[in-house]
């Protein structure tokens, strides 16, 4: 990796927003521990009866006063030194990567107060700050997992999985448990196996950090490996910057009834109305979470930290293509962190994608979702 | 102003999303040149005009928290991705032939190409060849600097044209 890549900047600009925290977490404790030290030899010279000792107590807390007052100079020309070094990453990044013009300048005057937030409104608006506010956001969240403890996390087990299947069939109307076992059942399905309640929080981490399927060492799942002699990941498993699943049996069969009860009601049918919005055999539907009654903790995931922009999350997935390369090749693990698609995203739901078969329909896959795709087909509720 | 169908607006909703997965990215990508040699009633081609017309007019609507010029980018990697090395037909910002695979990176590159056959999408040899790509070359782009194009001077005035043109919507 070389030259000024947007895998690179944004590396940098991730790098430079930690060393920020870091002073500032280190100044901090400096300042407090300075003061705490100054003043204890002042309290204890002041306890002195002789006058002299007083003002040695006297001209020693004075001192304690003057140090914080120079150290949060320094911790600003800290934050300065830092955030004139991202803006001008983030100067290349906007007009060499993402078509922007120039970034106007960096307000320095917020950088007096030491915080995100002030650190924050001394980029300007609109992609800068968005773009600092994003990965800044998610830093102290964010964490980054090894190709070594993704190779070593245990596979998934096939009774577990026939197991939340199971659960779920029972969870939906009576009248929709066979077709829904049948969908679920199907070897191009794999919503159970990747986006299912038995798949673990350490299966979605591993998902969105190295592209390790859920439902690894089973029978039809992908066969991710890292190869041990140059530690490069093998793999045809292609997840995006976001790896979700839902938390229970009842979760993942609701939106799934509000579909079927849709399709009861459309003319013709679920075949007409899959027939209706199929594009060459395949047919992308979007739920929202408001409609088919989605609710907070009913889904989970783990997405790529600092992917709130659509220009940031690009960059990451890229970080993370070049990541899963050989050993000394590569570049550093992309850091990701927990999220509810249904909490946080700015118009949840669930996608589900169907595909016409030499025997009907499929649904090949189905999970809970930030937003929808672009020009991604929007079931509401039942007409 | 041709107008967004139902037809091509479906086509990007059900295929181009990669969210959760590149999946039915990649097979979008290499069903494609089957689809134009099987068109029988020409649907598909019609498809291609249209995406054609929508990069060389700037109308489609600019994704989520994007610019036009972001957007036309989008969709003309797109383009390369499904119809291969061909500009659209009266694009008016071509991407220069050699930028692809070495300074030009798309989604499918990211995906699908490897330098190691194991790793590599099943359609990925014959997607290349058909490019004049070779895996590796662009494997190795993909980890390393490559550039998108900064938005062209004068694209505001060349939208406003376009708009009062009645070429597209303003948004």
């Amino acid at each position: 990796m070389s030259g000024s890549g947007q895998s690179v900047l944004r590396q940098a600009v991730e790098s430079l927003l930690r060393a920020r925290a870091d002073a500032e977490r280190g100044l901090d404790e400096l300042t407090a521990r300075v003061a705490k030290a100054a003043v204890r030899p002042a309290e204890t010279a002041r306890a002195g009866r002789h006058p002299l000792a007083r003002r040695a107590g006297d001209d020693a807390a004075a001192l304690a006063g003057a140090i914080p007052d120079e150290l949060a100079a320094l911790s600003t020309a800290t934050r300065t030194a830092i955030a004139t070094e991202v803006h001008a990453l983030l100067d290349l990044l906007a007009v060499n990567h993402h078509q922007l013009p120039p970034l106007p300048p960096l307000d320095a005057r917020p950088l007096s107060v030491p915080g995100a937030t002030g650190f924050l409104t001394a980029f300007p608006e609109g992609f800068a700050r968005s773009y600092v506010a994003t990965v800044l956001g998610d830093l102290s969240s964010g964490r980054t997992t090894s190709k070594a403890e993704a190779s070593a996390h245990p596979g998934a087990q096939q009774a577990a999985i026939d197991a939340a299947r199971d659960q779920i069939v029972a969870a939906v109307a009576p009248e929709h448990r066979e077709r829904v076992r049948e969908w679920l059942s199907h070897p191009d399905c794999h919503a159970v196996e990747v986006h299912g309640p038995q798949v673990s929080d350490r299966d979605l981490e591993f998902r969105a950090g190295w592209t390790r399927p859920p439902d690894h060492g089973t029978e039809g799942a992908d066969k991710w490996r890292v190869r041990p002699d140059d530690g490069k990941v093998i793999s045809k498993h292609r997840p995006g910057a976001e790896a979700s699943r839902f938390n229970s049996p009842a979760a993942f069969a609701r939106p799934l009834g509000l579909l079927l009860a849709h399709a009861d009601q459309y003319p013709g049918g679920l075949e007409q109305l899959l027939a209706d919005h199929a594009d060459d055999g395949a047919v992308a539907f979007f739920l929202p979470a408001a409609t088919t009654d989605l609710r907070p903790g009913d889904t989970f995931g783990y997405r790529g930290a600092g992917t709130g922009t659509a220009e940031a999350a690009s960059d990451w997935v890229r970080v993370r293509a070049a990541a899963m390369g050989k050993d000394g090749e590569c570049a550093p693990p992309v850091r990701a962190l927990t999220y509810d698609p249904v909490t946080d995203g700015s118009d949840p739901g669930v996608r589900v994608v169907f595909k016409e078969g030499t025997n009907g329909w499929v649904m090949t896959t189905y999970y809970p979702s930030t937003a929808p795709g672009p020009d991604n087909v929007r079931l509401e509720y039942p007409t | 102003m041709i107008p967004r169908t139902k037809a091509f607006s479906r086509y990007i909703g059900t295929w181009f999303d990669t969210t959760d997965s590149a999946d039915m990215y990649i097979e979008a990508c290499e069903r494609a040149p089957k689809r134009l040699a099987e068109d029988a009633d020409g649907s598909f081609h019609a498809i291609r005009d249209e995406f054609a017309a929508h990069i060389r007019d700037s109308s489609n609507p600019p994704l989520r928290g994007s610019t036009q010029w972001v957007t036309d980018e989008w969709y003309r990697s797109i383009w390369y991705d499904v119809f291969g090395p061909e500009a659209p037909p009266g694009d008016p910002y071509p991407v220069p032939a050699e930028d692809w695979g070495s300074t030009r990176v798309t989604t499918y590159m990211i995906y699908a190409v490897n330098d190691e056959e194991e790793a590599m999408s099943d359609g990925a040899p014959e997607w290349l060849a058909a490019r004049g790509l070779v895996a590796e070359d662009v494997y190795d782009a993909i980890s390393s600097a490559t550039l998108r194009r900064p938005e062209p001077d004068g694209y505001a005035g060349h939208l406003r044209r376009l708009t009062e043109a009645g070429l597209r919507e303003e948004r």
